[in-house]
């Protein structure tokens, strides 16, 4: 540094930071004395008083303002990034089932049952009963009072419940039936076995959702649940697949299509279950 | 915000401190870096709004990536490599303003008058002197400014290559003139 003493000898005349301030010197001598401020802090300072202190203060203002506010998360960025409005991202990121633990476990539950599918062919038949049980989950936790962390928002704003419920879902549906998809495909059975639990579950889902209408969202969740095992897994453990069959299809899609209509028919009483304690 | 606090420490003190947190120092370093920040940018940026912008985007990058600072050379020399990268990001989203500019009320002195101040003094301020506005443009941001190619390329407005051709001609010119 055998500079530091000129440096601290030399500094810009109070005029010429005033034309540089003014714009009115030329680019060389601008390039000289912006070369200098690096280096300067007292030309720095000489220089401040010239800045017009309101604009400083509205900058400054602004900067606080959004180093205060709470940074959204990873999943709203990229939400928001693909043209989702922020109130919907923050909606679906506040989604418990969207966060780790819930997708660890469900991911896990799903990664036992495709791995334990491999060593046994009536495990590989349970795993369909599984399979649309993990979407079913995901809606029973994004729902539960004490998990739901935008609850009690929920509850004071007069947003439509039914809304919300699709939302949700949609988020739910969209995480946990690709990781069930993947567990699907690394089965040892035929190909299609990885997909041909898709139309019950959306049947399920749809069911679930109807039943809101009546029933809290996690009981309804769980008595459809409930009765999916207590129906499919005698039949499935004796080796036959009929909830699956072709017929059966059809029926799962009727079932979905019929949960929808029936939802979008009570989307009234949707809300007051929503804030029913549960 | 309307006085100026004397705070004892220096500028990489301030940001040690910004970096674990603390306003108060982030405070004194924006009331230090903003003034001459808003007068470098507003040099290269003729809307005074999209300045504005870009020196808040700068000061709230300082306060996240405070703990990336490396410690090393000025403070004043980091901030002002976020916020001209910054400002050539701005204006890359913003469509370049299409009225021309039909009056200039500074005066430039013309292109012989440059080349014979540069033979005159021969010294490098008048050398720069004596490059056309375009080549000089193009010395200020890689050379002055410290952008890669690229990023002076979208400060200028024109093609990466044309910066790089404008650039070699630069040197020729500058070497002839120092010679």
């Amino acid at each position: 540094m055998t500079t530091e003493v000129d440096m601290s000898a030399w500094h810009l005349e109070p005029e010429l930071i005033r034309r540089y301030v003014a714009g009115a010197v030329g680019p060389e001598l601008a390039a000289s004395a912006e070369a200098h401020l690096m280096a300067c802090a007292a030309c720095r300072a000489a220089l401040a008083s010239h800045v017009d202190s309101g604009r400083a203060a509205t900058i400054w203002a602004d900067v606080v303002d959004r180093v205060d506010a709470p940074r959204p998360s990873l999943v709203e960025r990229a939400l928001v990034r693909l043209g989702v409005s922020e109130a919907t991202a923050r909606l679906v990121a506040a989604t418990p089932t969207l966060r780790g633990p819930w997708l660890a476990a469900i991911t896990g539950v799903l990664a036992f049952a495709a791995v334990a599918a491999q060593s046994d062919e009536r495990w590989l038949r349970m795993f369909l009963v599984a399979a649309p049980l993990a979407p079913l989950a995901g809606v029973a936790v994004a729902f539960t009072s004490g998990l739901d962390p935008t609850r009690e928002i929920g509850l004071a704003t007069p947003y439509p419940g039914l809304r919300l419920l699709l939302i949700r879902t949609t988020a739910v549906l969209a995480v946990t039936v690709p990781v069930a998809l993947a567990a699907g495909l690394a089965l040892p059975g035929p190909a299609w076995l990885a997909a041909v639990w898709l139309l019950p579950a959306a049947g399920l889902t749809s069911a679930a959702l109807a039943l809101t209408g009546r029933l809290r969202p996690v009981l309804a969740v769980g008595v459809i649940a409930v009765g999916w095992v207590a129906v499919t897994t005698p039949t499935i453990l004796e080796g036959k697949t009929g909830a699956f069959g072709g017929g059966a299809q059809l029926g799962w899609l009727g079932l979905a299509v019929g949960g929808v209509l029936w939802l979008t028919a009570g989307r009234h009483t949707v809300m007051m279950r929503l804030g029913r304690n549960s | 915000m309307t006085s100026t606090p004397s705070d004892p420490r220096d500028d990489a003190a301030l940001v040690a401190a910004v970096a674990d947190g603390d306003r108060a120092a982030f405070e004194v370093l924006y009331q230090r870096h903003l003034p001459w920040l808003l007068v470098r940018l507003g040099r290269r940026c003729s809307l005074p709004d999209l300045v504005d912008e870009v020196v808040q985007d700068t000061f709230v990058a300082v306060w996240r990536s405070a703990r990336r600072w490396d410690g090393r050379g000025e403070v004043a020399a980091w901030i002002w490599g976020i916020g001209i990268r910054r400002l050539v990001d701005a204006l890359r989203q913003r469509p370049r303003p299409t009225t021309e500019l039909v009056e200039f009320d500074g005066h430039e002195t013309s292109a012989e008058d440059h080349v014979l101040l540069g033979v005159q003094y021969g010294d490098v301020g008048a050398a720069l002197a004596s490059l056309s506005p375009e080549l000089r443009a193009v010395v200020q941001a890689t050379v002055l400014d410290g952008l890669t190619t690229r990023e002076a390329a979208r400060l200028l407005g024109i093609p990466p290559g044309t910066v790089k051709t404008r650039m070699m001609r630069a040197r020729a010119q500058l070497r002839e003139r120092l010679a």
